[in-house]
């Protein structure tokens, strides 16, 4: 069974709170930045955050 | 006679005295509800001991449900009745205590005007509460939710994590959407019946069943005609997984406090 | 001057050290009695990783000097003009939050199931066909069985906590491994106290293993829709 340990959630909570918490400031914001969709910096975010977490168990099943 | 007060239940014509003194209504402990008139008005009242309606032990009894709740029935029969004894009546909420007969007739006099023009208001009309509740978890989600099922699947623990709080927050979200336009078509379809509609303040909270409650005002006449559109709003398909409800006829709870507006004649 | 927000305070500015995302200046743009921090960017620079964990650390340390609303992080104003319009406009909103936040700190409980929420598939002399029907059946059943536990769960800590409703948020099962993921607002004197309380309700459940964070910003409890 694929379990999260207690650093990958606390990374996980917070990585939650930054992208999807917080005030939304839509309309006069850019949500863009560098060209680059929020949506998909998030999900770059999100990968780049979940990559770790993989790796990691990587490490630990070897 | 000393050790009584006066319960004052509603505010009517001074025209309606006839009727509402032979019907012998009963009212709280028991009392005979009397007329007190002064000038064009009447107060609806009836004698209530002092040791349990001076203001402190009756401020300690309305913390106890089980004292209160038979008292506020009869409350409302008295009430319900007076709205079909007269053309117009004006309830009070519980717990209005005077003196005694001349302090009723003081706040009639003081406030003459004022009791006039809310008659004239709700004359020939009653109030209905039409209520919406969420009626079980709600319909199948939408596509955003679908996409989001089989990204889930397909992911790691970490991303699962992630996503499925953002499905969580999808769902609310449009959970929110469909009870705000289930609402809204409430609204629309009793405002175009009712003379005055006014949507109560509930708490924001997201368990709770009902997501709305509108005080409707309206000729007593028109009340086959709310009952249909309320039971039209029920069996719609739009409002699968609502429970639309109607009732009353009440006397102007609402509509008799809110600060009376000037209404055009006519 | 393209600027990258981090949080939202009421005016004046604290005293913040002056180092912003990447060593870039750390500006304050006031509109009325509100202002927003943000950092000094450019706008051909991408967002990478460790920008989202360095900005967290900001907000952390303007929330440490004044209350503060974190801001969505990648939120991002061509102009200060820009910037000050958009608090101009929320500004009734935005200073509910902040009174609502003031002098308060955010702690995260997460409830993480132990062992599996399908029992283990029975060897049925049923056919195949039945066997998968009964399969989901038990499936099915497993599931409902979880989320009641864990919204009894949730209410148990809620008695504990005894918050009013608006300093809380839950969310139950909302992944394979994840029972109850809660925030909850408390104030920033008490979070010891209120992180022994969580731990000790959490000690109680057997059933699943208790991840507690924070103090944090508030960063659940600053939306203003």
């Amino acid at each position: 069974m694929k379990e999260l340990t207690a650093e990958d959630t606390s990374l996980l909570e917070l990585v939650d709170r930054l992208l999807n918490k917080g005030v939304v400031l839509a309309g006069e914001a850019t949500i863009s930045v560098a060209g680059i969709d929020l949506i998909y910096l998030g999900l770059n975010v999100v990968l780049a955050a979940v990559e770790t977490i993989e790796k990691t168990q990587e490490r630990r099943a070897s | 006679m000393t050790g009584d007060l006066r319960y004052l239940y509603a505010v009517a014509g001074a025209n309606a005295r006839a009727r509402v003194t032979d019907a012998n209504l009963r009212g709280i402990e028991g009392g005979r509800v009397e007329a007190i008139v002064e000038g064009k008005l009447l107060g609806m009242t009836s004698v209530v001991p002092a040791s349990d309606y001076e203001q402190e032990p009756l401020n300690a009894r309305l913390q106890d449900l089980e004292w209160l709740a038979p008292r506020a029935a009869s409350h409302q029969e008295v009430n319900g009745r007076l709205l079909d004894l007269t053309d117009a009546v004006i309830p009070l909420a519980f717990g209005a205590i005077y003196r005694d007969a001349e302090g009723v007739r003081e706040l009639l006099r003081t406030r003459a005007e004022d009791f006039t023009d809310r008659l004239r208001a709700v004359e020939g009309r009653a109030e209905w509460i039409v209520s919406i509740e969420r009626d079980g978890s709600g319909p199948p989600t939408g596509g955003a939710v679908g996409a989001l099922d089989a990204e889930i699947a397909a992911a790691p623990p970490g991303r699962a994590f992630l996503l499925g709080k953002r499905r969580d927050e999808v769902i609310r979200d449009e959970r929110r959407v469909r009870d705000a336009a289930v609402a809204e078509e409430t609204w629309a379809t009793i405002e175009a019946i009712a003379e005055r509609v006014y949507r109560e303040p509930l708490i924001d909270d997201p368990t709770a069943a009902a997501i709305a409650r509108f005080s409707v005002l309206a000729r007593r006449d028109r009340e086959v005609e709310l009952g249909d559109a309320v039971r039209r709003l029920g069996a719609s398909g739009a409002s699968d997984s609502y429970r639309v409800r109607l009732s009353g006829p009440w006397p102007a709870y609402r509509f008799g406090g809110l600060p009376s507006e000037r209404i055009a004649s006519g | 001057m393209t600027l990258l927000a981090h949080a939202i305070a009421a005016a004046p500015p604290a005293l913040v050290a002056p180092d912003g995302l990447r060593g870039r200046p750390l500006a304050w743009s006031e509109a009325g009695d509100l202002g927003l921090w943000a950092t000094e960017w450019a706008p051909d620079l991408k967002l990478e990783r460790p920008d989202a964990l360095e900005h967290h650390r900001l907000v952390e340390r303007i929330c440490a000097a004044q209350p503060c609303l974190p801001v969505r992080f990648g939120t991002a104003f061509a102009t200060s003009a820009d910037a000050r319009a958009s608090l101009d406009k929320r500004a009734a909103a935005l200073h509910e939050a902040l009174g609502r936040v003031a002098g308060k700190s955010e702690l995260a409980l997460t409830l993480l199931w132990r062992g599996a929420a399908v029992p283990p598939a029975t060897p049925s002399a049923a056919g195949p066909g039945r066997q998968y029907m009964e399969a989901r059946r038990a499936e099915f059943a497993a599931r409902e069985a979880r989320r009641a536990r864990a919204e009894s769960m949730v209410e148990t800590i809620l008695a504990e906590l005894a918050t009013e409703r608006q300093f809380v948020w839950h969310e139950t099962c909302t992944s394979e491994n994840v029972a109850v993921s809660l925030a909850v607002l408390v104030p920033t004197q008490l979070v010891h106290e209120r992180k022994a309380d969580l731990e000790r309700v959490a000690a109680g459940f057997a059933d699943v293993t208790a991840v507690l964070n924070g103090p944090w910003p508030p960063y659940t409890f600053a939306r203003i829709d």
